[in-house]
């Protein structure tokens, strides 16, 4: 008789869930689901909405990366208004948007995947947290609340407030850098590069206790996708989609991302309110690919900037040209905020960086419009339909936590394979379900556009469905 | 209203001083009174000098700002008393002891009892902190506080003014 696990709710990730691991008659893994239970539907709300009302409406979708949604919808407008944000205000958007990637990484990592990291996946619930991060390793916990403050300072002083900002308008931004928050911001550079330096040093000397997990969380052969600017480096903001091969080859290079519809399709399963993206090329499900830092790093020839560069040289060289494993997804993610960091001085160092030209003004020039940009957790698409009055008329958004649902998935999968041993749910197997989930820290908030907080649950089924064991936290 | 500090130039300047966080999700109607009675502190002559923050939910870097104050105050919704009774108690040590495995350490955000942990654990703070709790009596979906509730943000305004007084008194005799 076959069975099935259930982890539901899912925790330390943002949203609801649960997983349902279905065992065969000998009770060896066979499938497994995540599945996401909630739904909100931006896409159906903005319907009727004047559309220079979408970046405010749609920095609603999250609370955790309003930016990342600002910038997307923004682009998707200026394309509807068929207008090109002046040299600053461009640059503009991206020190916000690198704010954002730098203070979502630093939550993801020193806050809710470090816990896992420094006391070790099995080690008790009531110590493997922030507060059990503070007392034995200070240094980490400060330098995670050092980064993520400083980010969100980016967001609220470019951005006019920290949770939902509303500096970034249609055609640029709304108003011009003044040098005091340029200074500002400058003066925290040199101890934001010194938390993300001490945390990858950190890392590297305790990755290899995570060999097993390494090879295990989610290690298997799949496509890539990032932005990369015209030399190759890594951009947040803009420039064209490139899609690899698990060998690094490329299926796609220097393709306009408004193009996104002609290269990635769109499925739906029963089981789950997330969407899963999938390269058209390859069909699906065979058509599986990876957004977010993992991804970044693995599309771009270099990161673009001095210090980030350093690291991704030496995180190739222990993990591979394409690393595959979305264990690699933590190291990663600090490469990616280091390189946010130096970028966000670069910016504020350029010349014009202070002019008052930050915004272009103009109407309803086409129908519809695309915005694409890099969100924390990967590739963020908006796509508009509006009226000659500029009422929307339709909307659909793909979010990076879309385009890796069949990897996560496929990660769970694995790991079941790798720690399910009989018929109960055992702790090692739900906390390594939940943290190979975290590495690709999802946002089930802004994929489904639900409301509230993750948890898990996790269900053993057997063959014909009954429930033979679930765990809740 | 922004979610942000309303009064000083940046979060984290109050050094020494006073420092007053109203929280909860402005979109669940009373569960958003400590946002609403941000705004109407921020705006209050008695609190002229404090700093005072409007905010979806308790985060860990808010531990920074809370190490720099001398007092934090904290206004959050309840769900327990009659809708729009004001309670007040002091975050004592036993408080931050609980919040070790307690809830709201595993999440993208924090109880206050973890929150002055943080503050205490990383840079050696304590802070006198308070938490002011309005009992609510409704979180369905709505920006409007319930009549009761919105009937109460004087009392709640009158409450903060008081404890920074005592505590400026106390400072002031010290």
């Amino acid at each position: 008789m076959s069975r099935t696990i259930v982890i539901d709710p899912v925790t330390r990730i943002e949203g609801h869930s649960k997983i349902t691991i279905q065992l065969d008659d000998r009770g060896e893994v066979v499938d497994a689901h995540f599945h996401v239970t909630q739904f909100r539907g931006f896409e159906r709300i903005t319907q009727g909405r004047p559309v220079h009302e979408m970046p405010a409406l749609m920095a609603r979708i999250c609370g955790i990366c309003p930016v990342s949604h600002l910038i997307a919808s923004a682009k998707a407008v200026d394309d509807i208004l068929a207008v090109e944000p002046p040299p600053t205000g461009v640059d503009l958007r991206r020190i916000i948007n690198l704010g954002q990637i730098v203070q979502s990484n630093a939550l993801s990592f020193f806050h809710l995947s470090s816990p896992d990291l420094l006391f070790g996946f099995d080690a008790d619930p009531a110590v493997r947290n922030i507060l059990g991060v503070a007392r034995q390793n200070p240094q980490l916990a400060k330098d995670g609340i050092g980064l993520r403050k400083w980010g969100q300072q980016i967001i609220e002083w470019l951005g006019g407030k920290r949770i939902h900002p509303e500096g970034i308008v249609p055609g640029g931004m709304a108003t011009p850098l003044t040098a005091e928050v340029r200074d500002r911001i400058l003066a925290g550079v040199p101890e934001a590069i010194a938390a993300v330096e001490r945390a990858i040093a950190w890392y590297k000397t305790d990755m290899l206790r995570w060999e097993d997990e390494a090879a295990t969380f989610g290690n298997f052969r799949s496509a890539f996708m990032g932005l990369v600017d015209r030399e190759g480096n890594v951009d947040h903001y803009g420039g064209w989609l490139r899609v690899i091969d698990a060998d690094g080859k490329y299926l796609a290079d220097r393709v306009d991302p408004k193009l996104f519809n002609d290269y990635i399709g769109e499925a739906v399963e029963p089981w789950s309110y997330l969407k899963s993206t999938y390269w058209k090329a390859m069909g699906y499900p065979d058509g599986i690919y990876r957004v977010g830092p993992l991804a970044r790093v693995n599309v771009a020839d270099r990161m673009g900037t001095p210090r980030a560069d350093e690291e991704l040289e030496k995180f190739r060289w222990r993990v591979g040209r394409v690393a595959g494993s979305s264990f690699h997804y933590h190291y990663a993610r600090l490469i990616d905020t280091l390189h946010s960091v130096e970028k966000i001085e670069e910016l504020l160092r350029g010349p014009d960086i202070l002019s008052k030209h930050v915004r272009s003004i103009a109407g309803i020039n086409r129908n519809e419009g695309i915005g694409v940009s890099e969100a924390p957790r990967g590739t963020l698409m908006h796509h508009y339909k509006v009226d000659d009055d500029g009422i929307v008329l339709w909307a659909n958004l793909i979010i990076a936590t879309g385009h890796n649902n069949m990897a996560m998935n496929r990660s769970v999968l694995q790991v079941a394979r790798r720690h399910v041993k009989g018929e109960t749910i055992t702790e090692p197997m739900l906390n390594r379900v939940e943290a190979v989930i975290r590495c690709y820290d999802p946002c089930l908030s802004c994929s489904t556009h639900a409301l509230g907080q993750m948890a898990l649950q996790i269900q053993l089924l057997a063959p014909d469905g009954k429930v033979l064991d679930e765990l809740s936290r | 209203m922004s979610d942000t500090a309303l009064r000083s130039d940046a979060p984290g300047d109050a050094a020494g001083g006073v420092l007053v966080i109203g929280y909860g999700n402005a979109l669940r109607s009373d569960d958003g009174v400590g946002w609403h009675a941000a705004g109407l502190l921020a705006k209050d002559p008695r609190l002229a000098g404090v700093e005072v923050v409007a905010s979806h939910q308790l985060t860990p870097e808010l531990a920074l700002d809370l190490s720099r104050a001398s007092l934090v105050i904290l206004v959050d919704a309840s769900a327990e008393g009659p809708p729009g009774a004001i309670t007040i108690r002091p975050l004592e040590g036993e408080d931050v002891g609980a919040a070790g495995g307690g809830e709201g350490v595993t999440s993208h955000h924090v109880g206050p009892g973890v929150l002055l942990a943080l503050a205490r654990d990383l840079y050696g703070a304590a802070p006198d902190a308070f938490v002011v709790s309005v009992g609510t009596a409704t979180m369905e979906l709505g920006e409007e506080l319930s009549p009761p509730v919105a009937a109460a943000l004087p009392a709640i305004a009158d409450a903060v003014a008081a404890l920074v007084e005592a505590h400026r008194r106390s400072r002031a005799a010290s």
